[in-house]
């Protein structure tokens, strides 16, 4: 890229704060990186992030929570707010679907999910619609049997999943156990529009409603290049976590083609912030960069035939 | 409603009870704490899930895990524990190796699955539920709860009508009393790791197919109700680990769903700590037994 | 010089990860079997976390808040613990930890939750941690030469003969309690103001066991021997790829096999050898004079 060959190093965190720290100031001081990219989890940036703004790196990341950017220069998220992304599937509950009492379940360890039903909630309620009582449970939870009779005997119109791939398949799966009838409407965010959400799912996934950051086939050229191109490598379909890493990297690559030859950290910084209707796999095609943040429209997908399709009405 | 959570809580209390079991017949014997339980029995699931996916039948991979559990329990039990039996403070060191083994089962787990959970392929059960006095059953709890009475019964059985499990509540009395009388304590060794891990391993297969979910950590969360179930039960007391299990399961559920979120957990972990103080050897052991109660 | 830089990092965390070990290293060599550690630096950072980020208070104050905090805690634990013994004391400890998990997810307001408190401003540096560890090997260190550590040693290897030496066993148990407790209340403000967030999981299962495999690895009787620990297990995962991903595997294995091969750690074990080693030079050198006076 304008003459200068990139350098690509790969580590595993580990998920492990302290592996994260020591990866960061490896990277930064002892390797000399231009760029740190990731880490993928918001626990781990958090963490890393205050460090990478000292440090004076350009740190760009996938995970979901707002704070990681809030008062920094130097952080940058590849992702959008969750304000902006589950606005959309808020609205599309309460103006296409158009049930009368929800019920929601969401993992209340991890920021991104509690923000995630918030939005919802907030867009929902807005439209007068009635909720039944909470139910919370944690990331690592896989008993739900106790969660799912309850909310059966509330007898909801619709239910709202703020779980993970793995956790809203099962969940769903222990709902249908415990009696819930197909009528009511199960309804998630970006993580039932994954793969493994459909794999682990199966037949119970059929007319669920979900968020996407990328429809799945892709929307564009590009997307449809970055679908091939996947399969070829890596021998299966790519998911919406695949397509946000390639996406980031998209971001990554024009900020370097922006900054020029041989770039500087800080130049580095300011291409990063200047990124405007920037062509990318996810939502509708167009993504810009401001405050730091990646902002671009989100689709609504249901699952029909086993397959992720754009949902009517949108 | 309260009905139907009792009976799944009754459901899920009937695993903890088999996972129980296991941990408390080799605590009850051996005097030995075996954290490495928790990884036998999550080993358990990952066999079941590998016997299906290569094609056999649900009863097949009971079948295998349970055997596996058992062989992995008994070479544990060789590599590790034996060793140690002749130390000072074999106790701690039991502990201490215990731990060991299970990071390394879990290590092996976590490369195996490459992070990631696991299932079960679909329809290996039936899943429509029947309704019986009202409550809705589906197979697989049936299946749950048929194994478990089995499991007990057949462990009933073994130490108080057969020869081996003499031997075994010999060994369990007093170690050198029971070798004078002829016992082979290699052999009541190895039965007793065995059945203790075979125990664990139908435990991780139906817990697996129960909640959709193989993951490397599977095993965590079970070990600590373990720990709670041996002391509310009474260390060494069959009868006790499954009526503490079951309780347990039980209570566990209706918490859930009655008391804002977070607090059976900590009412859980208060009880565990305040039965430790006031009858440590719990609600069914021997009331004389060695409680470790010292002097001022 | 960068390289120094780069690696400080590392440095801090095995600062810390010293601390935590240190703590679980006074109840060990005291011979009472508790494994509160955990828990007691989960109350040091919370109390800590939440006078730095929400009132604003510096380090120095928030430390001293929850070093006196861990210290109270741990006296306080001592009480109920001291009918108790072995496994049943660590079932007790392990209960306790769980139950300030427990209460750290539940009591939203003032924990923060499952989510756990950010935002802490970074107060700690090298130095810092580097002065608090030297401080703290030096009252240990200081014990372990006067009466009170020989009081320990006796303790842990024989209750009923220091009992009946008249040593009141209960005051030095929940002396050692209190100790530990303070370490591990000031070292749980330390790593809170290190590392910017601090959630209720982290103080979990898996800081039980690396903190324990570190002073089982360095040993239990000498001050140095939980740091040993601490810098083998921080350090050695940076050394490979292999070694960092399998670093449950790594240090699930030192464990095993030291507990089973060298089972006074490493530092007790090498001191152990070049004692005897000089005992068997002092008893041949004694011996050949006598042989030599004996001659004529």
């Amino acid at each position: 890229m304008a003459g200068d060959t990139i350098k690509l190093a790969v580590e595993d965190d580990g998920s492990d704060k302290g592996q994260a720290l020591t990866l960061l100031n490896k990277f930064a001081l002892r390797d000399n990186a231009s760029v740190v990219i990731g880490p993928s989890a918001s626990p781990l940036s958090l963490s890393i992030a205050p460090r990478a703004e000292e440090l004076g790196i350009p740190m760009i990341t996938l995970a979901y929570s707002g704070a990681i950017v809030e008062n920094r220069t130097w952080v940058f998220k590849s992702t959008d707010t969750t304000a902006n992304q589950f606005k959309a599937i808020g609205v599309y509950t309460a103006e296409v679907l158009k049930p009368k009492l929800c019920a929601r379940v969401w993992i209340r360890d991890n920021d991104a999910y509690v923000q995630n039903v918030k939005t919802w909630t907030d867009a929902v309620t807005a439209k007068g619609i009635k909720l039944v009582d909470d139910t919370s449970v944690l990331l690592a939870d896989t008993d739900f049997t106790a969660a799912s009779t309850k909310i059966v005997s509330q007898q909801p119109d619709c239910i709202y999943l703020a779980l993970s791939p793995e956790g809203s398949a099962n969940f769903i799966l222990q709902l249908r156990s415990a009696g819930l009838p197909s009528t009511t409407k199960i309804i998630g965010g970006t993580t039932m529009s994954t793969r493994s959400f459909l794999d682990a799912a199966g037949k119970a996934a059929e007319g669920t409603f979900s968020l996407a950051e990328y429809t799945p086939g892709g929307i564009n050229d590009l997307g449809r290049q970055f679908e091939s191109a996947y399969k070829a490598k890596f021998g299966e379909k790519p998911d919406t976590f695949a397509a946000l890493g390639y996406s980031q990297m998209l971001i990554v690559g024009t900020a370097l083609k922006q900054a020029g030859a041989n770039p500087t950290r800080a130049a580095i910084r300011d291409a990063l912030g200047k990124v405007r209707d920037m062509e990318t796999v996810l939502g509708h095609g167009k993504l810009s960069v401001i405050d730091r943040i990646a902002h671009y429209d989100m689709t609504i997908l249901t699952v029909k035939g086993g397959e992720l399709v754009p949902a009517p009405q949108q | 409603m309260l009905a139907q959570q009792l009976f799944n809580g009754l459901v899920v209390g009937a695993v903890y009870a088999l996972f129980a079991l296991g941990f408390n017949l080799v605590f009850g014997v051996h005097k030995i704490m075996n954290l490495a339980h928790g990884a036998v029995f999550m080993i358990g699931a990952f066999a079941g899930l590998f016997t299906v996916n290569a094609g056999l039948p649900l009863w097949a991979a009971l079948i295998f895990a349970t055997v596996c559990s058992g062989l992995l329990a008994v070479v544990t039990e060789l590599l590790v524990f034996r060793p140690l039996r002749s130390t000072t403070e074999a106790e701690f060191a039991f502990l201490i190796g215990s731990i060991g083994v299970d990071m390394i089962l879990v290590n092996i787990a976590l490369r195996v699955s490459d992070a990631r959970t696991l299932r079960f392929p679909f329809g290996i059960v039936p899943v429509e539920p029947l309704v019986l006095f009202g409550l809705r059953i589906t197979p697989l709890q049936l299946i749950i709860v048929g194994a478990v009475v089995f499991c007990a019964a057949a462990l009933a059985w073994y130490l108080h009508r057969t020869s081996y499990g003499r031997q075994v509540r010999a060994v369990s009395n007093n170690e050198r009393a029971a070798i004078l009388l002829g016992v082979e304590p290699r052999s009541v060794y190895f039965q007793t790791f065995f059945i203790s891990g075979a125990l664990a391993g139908i435990a991780g297969v139906l817990i697996g197919l129960a909640f959709n979910s193989i993951s490397f950590t599977m095993g965590e969360p079970y070990m600590l109700r373990g720990f709670v179930i041996l002391i509310l039960g009474g260390l060494g007391s069959l009868v006790g680990a499954v009526t503490a299990g079951l309780a347990l399961g039980m209570v566990q559920t209706v918490a859930a769903v009655y008391l804002p979120v977070g607090l059976s957990d900590l009412i859980v972990y208060s009880l565990l700590f305040l039965v430790l103080l006031v009858r440590p050897n719990g609600f069914f052991g021997d009331p004389v037994a060695d409680a470790r109660v010292a002097r001022r | 010089m960068s390289f120094v830089y780069a690696y400080q990092p590392l440095l801090d965390l095995l600062l810390i990860n010293a601390g935590f070990a240190l703590s679980q290293y006074v109840v060990l060599r005291a011979g009472v079997f508790s494994i509160a550690t955990p828990g007691i630096v989960a109350i040091g950072a919370y109390t800590a976390a939440i006078m730095m980020a929400r009132h604003g208070i510096s380090i120095w104050g928030a430390a001293a808040a929850a070093t006196a905090a861990g210290l109270i805690v741990g006296y306080a634990l001592s009480i109920p613990l001291a009918r108790l013994r072995g496994p049943y004391q660590a079932i007790a400890t392990l209960a306790f930890v769980q139950f300030v998990i427990a209460f750290a997810f539940y009591a939203e307001p003032l924990t923060g939750g499952a989510p756990g408190i950010d935002n802490i401003p970074k107060q700690v540096s090298t130095l810092g941690l580097l002065c608090c560890v030297a401080a703290t090997v030096y009252v240990l260190s200081s014990i372990n030469q006067t009466r009170l550590g020989r009081i320990f040693d006796a303790l842990r290897q024989d209750e009923a003969v220091a009992a009946s030496l008249g040593i009141s066993i209960w005051f030095h148990h929940a002396l050692a309690f209190a100790l530990s407790g303070a370490i591990g209340g000031l070292f749980g403000a330390l790593q809170a103001g290190y590392v910017y967030a601090i959630e209720p999981q982290q103080y979990g299962f898996a800081m039980l066991t690396t903190t324990l495999a570190a002073v089982i690895l360095g040993g239990r009787r000498s001050v140095w021997g939980p740091i040993a620990g601490a810098a083998i297990m921080t350090t050695l995962p940076e050394l490979g790829r292999s070694l960092a991903d399998n670093r449950l595997l790594v240090n699930g294995l030192l464990l095993t096999l030291i507990i089973i091969f060298l089972p006074r750690g490493l530092v007790d074990g090498l001191l152990f050898m070049r004692d005897r080693r000089n005992d068997r030079a002092a008893r041949d050198q004694a011996s050949l004079k006598i042989q030599k006076t004996a001659q004529p």
